[in-house]
């Protein structure tokens, strides 16, 4: 198994006005270790100048002001501003690994841009606004339908990390879940112990583990919660709470993507959802590793 | 040159040997080195300063403070200090003081006093509930209990919050209305299939519906409006909680520890205060310990100095821990106003000044509190502010540390006013005379703070007990300086020159220092001669050895007389001409030499002119005694007669300034000489002052005047007729040196003692002077008689002069 075993090519960062450093500290990081390319995306709101352009279009301002008129030429130049702005920050973001990283504005509705931009061996960050009132606006929800919607991986990033170090977690569903082998690749660049979390019937001390965890030295952990494991999340919480973990990998089926963002949500730690693997693929894998 | 006349009356005797030098009478002490001497230490022979210092020691009242005075190298500190060190150790350790935090208004640190020796247990018990509080703290903070409270707290306000945006964006979904964020806000518009309705395709839409949607979107404009406004008192409400648990958080961690702090100083009130304020000063900045995560922002605090927990921690300003029982005699060597009053320190962070209550250092008068300050008053009144701040500091009875650089604008930096600290001190000023009348005479403030004089004597009687007594300080300062023991005959020379310092024989001197370089050279010579004890011959040589290193001046006056180039005849007579004596004293080494003197005169007013005076190379002490020949001459000569004289005196071959009247009886045989015409002998030298009776008066410097003029007939030759003249009053101060010495026994050298200058002139002229006979006149032949004569005829001619009609234009 190659570096490339993963699968992954590209990290693509949606740039907001304020990203926290640990995200983009994670977003640096995880591109070093898995070697990947940093898309720094900004995205030009077209949503927002279709309302500016509506004759009724009005703005509740949060910091006083009250209900202001949407200008189209003000929005236009803040969001201008806003996208220099997170050139800006983007540079500095990326000066570890200057050669891989690109930043690019589309211009679309949130929906429509994730949908241009990100492909398969895309891995979007998706981060979690801290504030419900954020959490709830239709653009959010837009970007996260359209992240989990794409054939690209979701890291699903909490509004504040607890720990940049510990294990990697693979909750997997199926011993041959594809989280293994992501979260086997990780936990190896990490120099980190890798736990899976066996969320199925066939769990137990007898399941195999990847050839690749014995070739690299990761050190590998088994949690088995059993078959409900998957479909009981206090059951998967509780086995998690007893984890420090760094960052979870799970496949997107096994768990909806309500689970994902609660895990992320409570435990503070990033987690990368993958799609699932075709069947295709699920056949090749006992050759390839 | 005229030869001196051999019929002449002569009253005046030389000198019996025993009048020229004193020895030393041990006879009271039993004792063949100083080793079998009990040492003494301390005052020695200063009664009247000891009583002053023994009372301005024991007087409590504010002012009492002492000026000590008296000569250099008295070693009036040693002294004084000794007798300190027995008083100090009697009375009981004055407080430690401390400064805290002021957590109120942190420019103000506060002093907090503690009984002696404490201090350090108060700064160690607050490290200590500080270190324990660092690692206590966040483990609380940390704990599942808190977490889970501060949880259920953020929770239910982001629960609020996501509930009632929730219920909106639901009201608007089933409306086809989406909640947007713009850059500056929300907003609401009309959605589709997870877009905003494009313009151009809302403009197609009926405009029924268009009305409906709009309708809905101000509806709904106000519900979201109504949650907006109602986020900031959720926050502040969420805010509250949390601080409220942050507190009984905090208060439960700090309480137990602040209890176990507070138990070892239940005993000063000033104290457990202070430790209730750290509580309450804990419970409301816990965040300080407990946050310590990268989103920490930078504010006022990163420009303090050290950590932000430094202000709980206590500045030990002064503390007994440690030392020796009693009250503490501090002396400052260098009173700087920091040195003296205390000083706050500034660190430099990223380019300001910055400074706390830490920064605060003790002054001298901190570390005395209590006890006794030691400052010599030159080096105060030499150091910028440091005089006018003593003063002050006295008067106000308590320490305030001034910043003096804000007062001269170095620095414009916020600074500090910690608390003043009462004082209770006894300051002790050591200084020489002359600065202490001086600031008598012009600081009327002397003497508010310096009540107590205590004035060192130079010197005292010497008697066999009082040699004694300096036999046994001999012993303590070679005791303490290590030195070998004298032997007997050592120790009375040492005694012999402290007479010759005293210049008087019947006194000793007690510039102790003088005697203690005399002591140590001695030593030097007898390791040198490799002896145990230190010998006669040990001190006569050092002594001679430092006469030799400071002689050079000397030896160069006395080598140009030698060589003619100043003229100085030491034998025959010569009319109008004297040898006069005077001293130099140049870096604390005085010499006599002998100076020609010499008068012309003539027919005149009557004025006695000094050429000195007239070229400004005369004080006003040496025109005082020319002006007294005047009255002399007056008072003596042709009562009857107008004073028809002019007379020149002069210093020959002097070209610096002449100062002091000692040669004045020197001037006035030098005029009568001139007056009567006979010859004076230049085998003799004079000194001695006189007055306008005649009477010699005593002079200072005999001794090395006589031994400047021994010198020099040494030089060219002993003619056995040589001697001096000095006043009768100055015998008793004669201590003259070995050589002197000889050469009077041998009869080649005479001193004689003079009492008025009848006695001098008839030495002199070998002349005697002449008594008025009863018909009022001296006898013709006698020199007043010739003197007389002379200033009759003197008026005659001016008299004459005057009758043909000169106009008298003379001097």
């Amino acid at each position: 198994m190659t570096m490339a075993a993963h699968g992954f090519k590209r990290i693509v960062l949606r740039l907001q006005p304020r990203v926290p450093d640990r995200t983009a500290r994670l977003a640096v990081e995880l591109a070093e270790l898995l070697d990947l390319d940093l898309l720094g995306l900004f995205l030009d709101d077209t949503s927002l100048r279709d309302l500016a352009s509506l004759p009724f279009a009005r703005e509740l301002r949060t910091l006083g002001g009250g209900w202001q008129p949407l200008d189209i030429e003000r929005l236009s130049r803040e969001l201008d501003t806003a996208a220099r702005s997170a050139e800006r920050l983007f540079a500095e973001m990326a000066q570890r690994i200057p050669a891989r990283c690109r930043f690019e504005v589309v211009r679309g509705s949130p929906r429509t841009a994730i949908e241009a931009t990100s492909r398969v061996g895309d891995i979007v960050v998706i981060l979690e606004p801290g504030s419900p009132s954020e959490r709830f606006t239709d653009q959010f929800s837009w970007l996260s339908d359209a992240a989990f919607r794409s054939a690209a991986a979701v890291l699903l990033v909490p509004p504040r990390i607890a720990r940049t170090i510990g294990p990697i977690v693979a909750v997997a569903a199926a011993p041959d879940d594809p989280c293994i082998d992501t979260a086997l690749v990780i936990a190896a660049a990490a120099k980190e112990e890798l736990v899976v979390i066996e969320a199925h019937a066939d769990a137990g001390p007898g399941a195999p583990l990847p050839a690749m965890a014995t070739e690299r030295g990761v050190r590998v952990r088994r949690v088995s919660l059993g078959p409900a494991g998957a479909a009981n999340t206090a059951l998967l919480a509780g086995a998690l709470e007893r984890i420090p973990v760094r960052l979870i990998v799970l496949t997107q089926g096994a768990f909806d993507r309500a689970v994902a963002t609660a895990i992320a949500s409570a435990q503070q730690v990033p987690v990368l959802v993958l799609e699932p693997r075709p069947p295709d693929a699920a056949s090749e894998r006992a050759a390839s590793l | 040159m005229d030869a001196i006349p051999e019929t002449a009356e002569i009253t005046v005797k030389p000198l019996a040997l025993d009048r020229l030098y004193r020895p030393a009478d041990l006879s009271r002490l039993a004792f063949a080195t100083t080793a079998d001497l009990e040492p003494i230490d301390g005052l020695v022979g200063q009664a009247r300063a000891a009583e002053a210092i023994d009372f301005g020691t024991r007087v409590e009242h504010p002012g009492f403070n002492l000026f000590v005075i008296g000569p250099q190298g008295a070693r009036m500190q040693d002294a004084v200090k000794a007798l300190l060190v027995a008083q100090a150790a009697t009375k009981p350790r004055p407080n430690d003081w401390v400064y805290v935090n002021n957590f109120t208004d942190p420019e103000r640190p506060i002093a907090i006093e503690l009984p002696p020796g404490r201090a350090r247990a108060f700064q160690q018990a607050m490290h200590e509930l500080i270190d324990d509080l660092q690692s206590a703290l966040p483990a609380v903070f940390q704990s599942e209990d808190y977490q889970t409270r501060r949880g259920a707290i953020d929770e239910a306000f982001q629960r609020k919050q996501a509930e009632a945006f929730a219920a909106l964006r639901e009201k608007a979904g089933t409306q086809d209305i989406g909640i947007l964020r713009t850059p500056l806000g929300f907003a609401l518009a009309p959605v589709k299939e997870g877009q905003v309705v494009p313009p151009d395709e809302f403009a197609t839409w009926p405009e029924a519906r268009r009305q409906a949607v709009q309708a809905a979107i101000a509806t709904l404009e106000k519900d979201l409006e109504h949650i907006v406004h109602q986020i900031p008192k959720w926050e502040k409400q969420r805010r509250d909680e949390v601080r409220e648990l942050n507190r009984e958080t905090a208060k439960f961690a700090v309480d137990q520890q602040i209890d176990e702090a507070k138990a070892d100083f239940t005993d000063i009130a000033r104290v457990t205060r202070h430790i209730e304020t750290v509580r309450a000063d804990l419970v409301e900045n816990v965040a300080m310990f407990v946050a310590k995560g990268e989103e920490g922002e930078e504010g006022v605090d990163e420009l303090r100095p050290g950590t932000p927990f430094d202000r709980y921690e206590v500045n030990i300003l002064v503390t007994q821990d440690g030392r020796e029982p009693g009250v503490p005699i501090i002396e400052e060597l260098h009173p700087t106003l920091g040195n003296l009053i205390g000083r706050i320190e500034y660190l430099s962070r990223r380019g300001v000044l910055t400074t706390n209550f830490r920064l605060v250092k003790a002054g001298a008068l901190h570390r005395a509190n209590g006890g006794y300050l030691l400052l010599d008053a030159r080096a105060v009144l030499m150091e910028p502010f440091s005089w006018t701040a003593l003063k002050r500091t006295l008067r106000r009875g308590e320490i305030a540390i001034e910043d003096i650089s804000r007062f001269i604008g170095l620095t414009s930096t916020a600074s500090l006013e910690p608390d003043p600290i009462p004082l209770k001190v006894k300051v002790v000023l050591f200084g020489d005379r002359l600065l202490y009348f001086l600031l008598a005479a012009y600081d009327p403030e002397l003497g508010e703070h310096f009540k107590v004089l205590a004035d060192f004597e130079n010197d005292l009687a010497r008697t066999p007990e009082t040699e004694a007594i300096l036999a046994r300080l001999v012993a303590g300062i070679a005791g303490r300086n290590g030195l070998r023991p004298f032997d007997r005959d050592a120790v009375a020379l040492v005694l012999e020159h402290a007479a010759r310092l005293a210049d008087h024989a019947g006194k000793l001197s007690l510039v102790v220092e003088q005697l203690r370089e005399v002591l140590i050279e001695a030593d030097f010579c007898a390791r040198d001669a490799a002896r145990e004890v230190v010998a006669r011959s040990d001190v006569e040589s050092a002594l001679a050895a430092r006469i030799r290193r400071a002689a050079r001046i000397r030896d160069r006056a006395q080598e140009v007389i030698l060589e003619k180039v100043a003229l100085i005849d030491t034998a025959g007579t010569h009319v109008g001409q004297v040898n006069g004596l005077s001293v130099t004293e140049l870096g604390g080494f005085a010499f006599g030499r002998p100076t020609r003197i010499t008068c012309r005169v003539r027919p005149g007013s009557g004025k006695v002119v000094d050429i000195e005076r007239e070229v400004e190379l005369g004080g006003p002490v040496h025109s005082k005694g020319v002006l007294i020949l005047s009255g002399f001459l007056a008072g003596h000569y042709a009562l009857d007669t107008p004073m028809s004289l002019f007379a020149s005196l002069v210093f020959e071959q002097s070209y610096a300034g002449v100062e002091g009247d000692s040669a004045s009886s020197a001037e006035l045989y030098a005029l009568l000489s001139a007056l009567a015409e006979a010859p004076l002998r230049q085998d003799l030298a004079v000194t001695g002052s006189v007055n306008q009776h005649g009477a010699i008066q005593a002079i200072g410097g005999v001794n090395e005047k006589i031994e400047g003029f021994f010198d020099i007939c040494r030089a060219r030759g002993l003619t056995g007729t040589q001697g001096v003249l000095i006043p009768e009053a100055n015998v008793q101060h004669l201590m003259l040196r070995a050589d002197v010495i000889a050469a009077c026994e041998a009869g080649s050298f005479a001193i004689y003692p003079v009492a008025t200058i009848d006695d001098g002139i008839a030495l002199l002229s070998g002349r005697a002077a002449g008594r008025r006979a009863t018909d009022g006149r001296y006898p013709p032949d006698s020199l007043n008689g010739q003197v007389e004569a002379r200033l009759r005829a003197f008026a005659s001619i001016r008299r004459d002069f005057a009758r043909q009609g000169g106009k008298d234009t003379g001097p």
